[in-house]
């Protein structure tokens, strides 16, 4: 078993960026090309394959890599209609896969009125050769938001979307009511996304522009995580479980900083769920006692755990992603010391008990995107797309174990 | 030929000075604008995807209204290829008088550090810059009207001693 291996990033990690000066996405008329794209998500198949969704000139297109991003397939159009596509920061095309020859991709089109959207969904059964028209995963058609959507396909083949959605806002106002933030809803699909179940609230109130993050468990069922508003204005955070697929649990609220800000902090959480079925949690927050970056297990008794602070808060730790396999758990994040973004790794062998050291893994000059996890059958990488570098897949793991 | 070309040109490019065109924010204008500005600003930093940012720019418009004396600087952290967006933003809040910024396409970290390294980017955040560049205090979230009402009140009277 190894944790994090500081050979394995010595001829990719340790590249040395200062030298170029221009970005690799020079030529905004160039042909569709994952260098141009701001926000991409990636998976791995069973077969080592990496999948990419990304979006370009109102496409989201899909390409592979069977060399871990060294080159890539020909991209293939998953909407062959053009529309607008939200991809910075918190918002990015999703892809999932089920190892059958099936991808899913999810996003979100703006509408014309601000913050207003629709979620969007569509899926390939050939493997990635053709895409069915995209459909709305909204069942709520009111000039408003419904954004941020997360998704996630459990073994069994079920897939789970989402979003923080202003249905109940939209429709407060015009009571002449008040509403404070965005609602969660989700909603699931038992056969292959051909259709979706009716979309189901499962919270009042949470913050409106962090990312919602979601991981399926050994039971099939989705695990929920998003930046809530508890009272007037504390951006805490909360999880749902569900006890099938159709019932949501009641959420129950995993952080207790006490950031009391009406703003927008644009900075979701992650959650990942491991074979035995504790969560590992990871977020920011800025309250004035409890800063930066955190992580929390809770057991499959439920139990919550208690924070482990990580990062440095001065050279502001910020977008954290987390993987957990077995009793081995890695986070990542990044940092930004006045001159060079450096991103970070860091590694626990009994299920986030106790952490190695943090090492830093790569830097570069201008500008980059979040950082996340990912893992093949042997290694755990860090997806790092950077305006000079472009995309990477940066190993911070030799070999994981494979025993678990 | 060409004279019709370079008229049409001329035009155009008089046309978007008009539009009062955000100008880019780079990890030097911050220190250039303190310099500049002598007299007591506030400096807003806002985007278009965030809710509280849009009420918080109508707030202003109406608070400048009855208070000509409110100075501001705009800085949108949007990406500039969305000026228009920004442009109509910042008209439809009536604060077109004010100097308008955007986010260039260098790093945002570095364009925050520049700012303040203790920024981690949540949205408005805004900067007041009391006399002579020497002192300023930041807020996170929705400002207060009533609260800066009376900083303009503490200025003033600053300013009268």
């Amino acid at each position: 078993m190894q944790g994090l291996s500081n050979d394995s990033l010595a001829s990719h990690g340790g590249r040395k960026s200062s030298v170029e000066t221009s970005t690799r996405c020079s030529n905004v008329n160039q042909l569709p090309s994952l260098d141009c794209a701001t926000a991409p998500s990636s998976v791995f198949s069973d077969t080592g394959r990496l999948w990419i969704a990304w979006s370009y000139a109102g496409h989201v297109y899909i390409s592979y890599s069977d060399d871990r991003a060294k080159t890539y397939s020909k991209p293939v159009a998953v909407n062959t209609i053009p529309e607008k596509i939200s991809a910075r920061g918190e918002n990015r095309p999703k892809i999932a896969i089920n190892n059958k020859g099936s991808i899913y991709v999810s996003w979100t089109t703006p509408l014309e009125k601000r913050f207003s959207g629709n979620v969007r969904f569509s899926y390939s059964n050939d493997n990635g050769i053709s895409f069915v028209k995209p459909v709305t995963i909204n069942d709520n058609l009111d000039i408003t938001g419904h954004r941020f959507e997360a998704l996630s396909v459990a073994k069994n083949g079920d897939i789970f979307l989402a979003w923080l959605d202003k249905r109940d806002r939209f429709k407060a106002k015009k009571e002449g009511k008040k509403y404070h933030g965005a609602a969660v809803y989700y909603t699931w699909s038992d056969n292959g996304g051909k259709s979706f179940h009716a979309n189901k609230k499962i919270i009042d109130h949470s913050c409106e522009c962090c990312r919602v993050v979601i991981d399926t468990d050994n039971r099939n069922l989705p695990v929920i995580m998003w930046r809530n508003i508890y009272g007037k204005n504390t951006r805490d955070h909360a999880l749902v479980e569900f006890t099938s697929a159709d019932s949501p649990a009641k959420p129950v609220r995993v952080s207790y900083d006490n950031w009391q800000v009406d703003a927008c902090p644009h900075h979701g959480p992650d959650i990942s769920i491991s074979n035995s079925g504790d969560y590992h949690l990871t977020w920011f927050n800025n309250a004035e006692k409890q800063k930066g970056l955190f992580y929390m297990r809770i057991n499959s008794d439920k139990k919550q755990g208690k924070p482990f602070n990580f990062g440095n808060y001065k050279a502001a730790g910020s977008h954290p992603s987390i993987l957990s396999k077995g009793n081995e758990v890695w986070l990542t994040w990044k940092e930004f010391d006045g001159k060079q973004e450096s991103l970070w790794a860091q590694y626990s062998a009994n299920n986030g008990d106790n952490w190695e050291a943090a090492i830093r893994v790569a830097e570069t000059l201008m500008g980059s995107d979040y950082p996340f996890l990912k893992m093949d059958k042997e290694t755990v990488y860090i997806q790092w797309k950077t305006k000079q570098e472009g995309f990477r897949l940066l190993p911070i793991s030799e070999s994981t174990s494979r025993d678990n | 030929m060409r004279l019709l070309i370079i008229i049409v040109g001329l035009f155009i490019s008089l046309n978007a000075n008009a539009t009062n065109t955000p100008a880019l924010f780079n990890a030097d204008s911050y220190k250039k604008l303190i310099i500049e500005n002598d007299k007591p600003f506030i400096m807003v930093l806002w985007s278009l995807d965030c809710p509280p940012c849009i009420k918080e720019l109508s707030m202003l418009g109406k608070l400048y209204k009855q208070n000509p004396a409110l100075d501001l600087v705009l800085v949108s952290t949007d990406s500039s290829s969305r000026t228009n967006d920004i442009n109509e933003l910042i008209n439809d809040s009536g604060l077109s008088e004010f100097k308008s910024w955007v986010f260039s396409d260098d790093s945002i970290q570095r364009i925050r550090y520049s700012i303040d390294p203790a920024w981690y980017g949540e949205l408005p955040r805004s900067y007041f810059h009391n006399q002579r560049q020497s002192k300023r205090s930041s807020v996170s979230g929705l400002l207060e009207k009533d609260k800066i009402i009376s900083w303009l009140e503490y200025n003033s009277k600053v300013n009268d001693d």
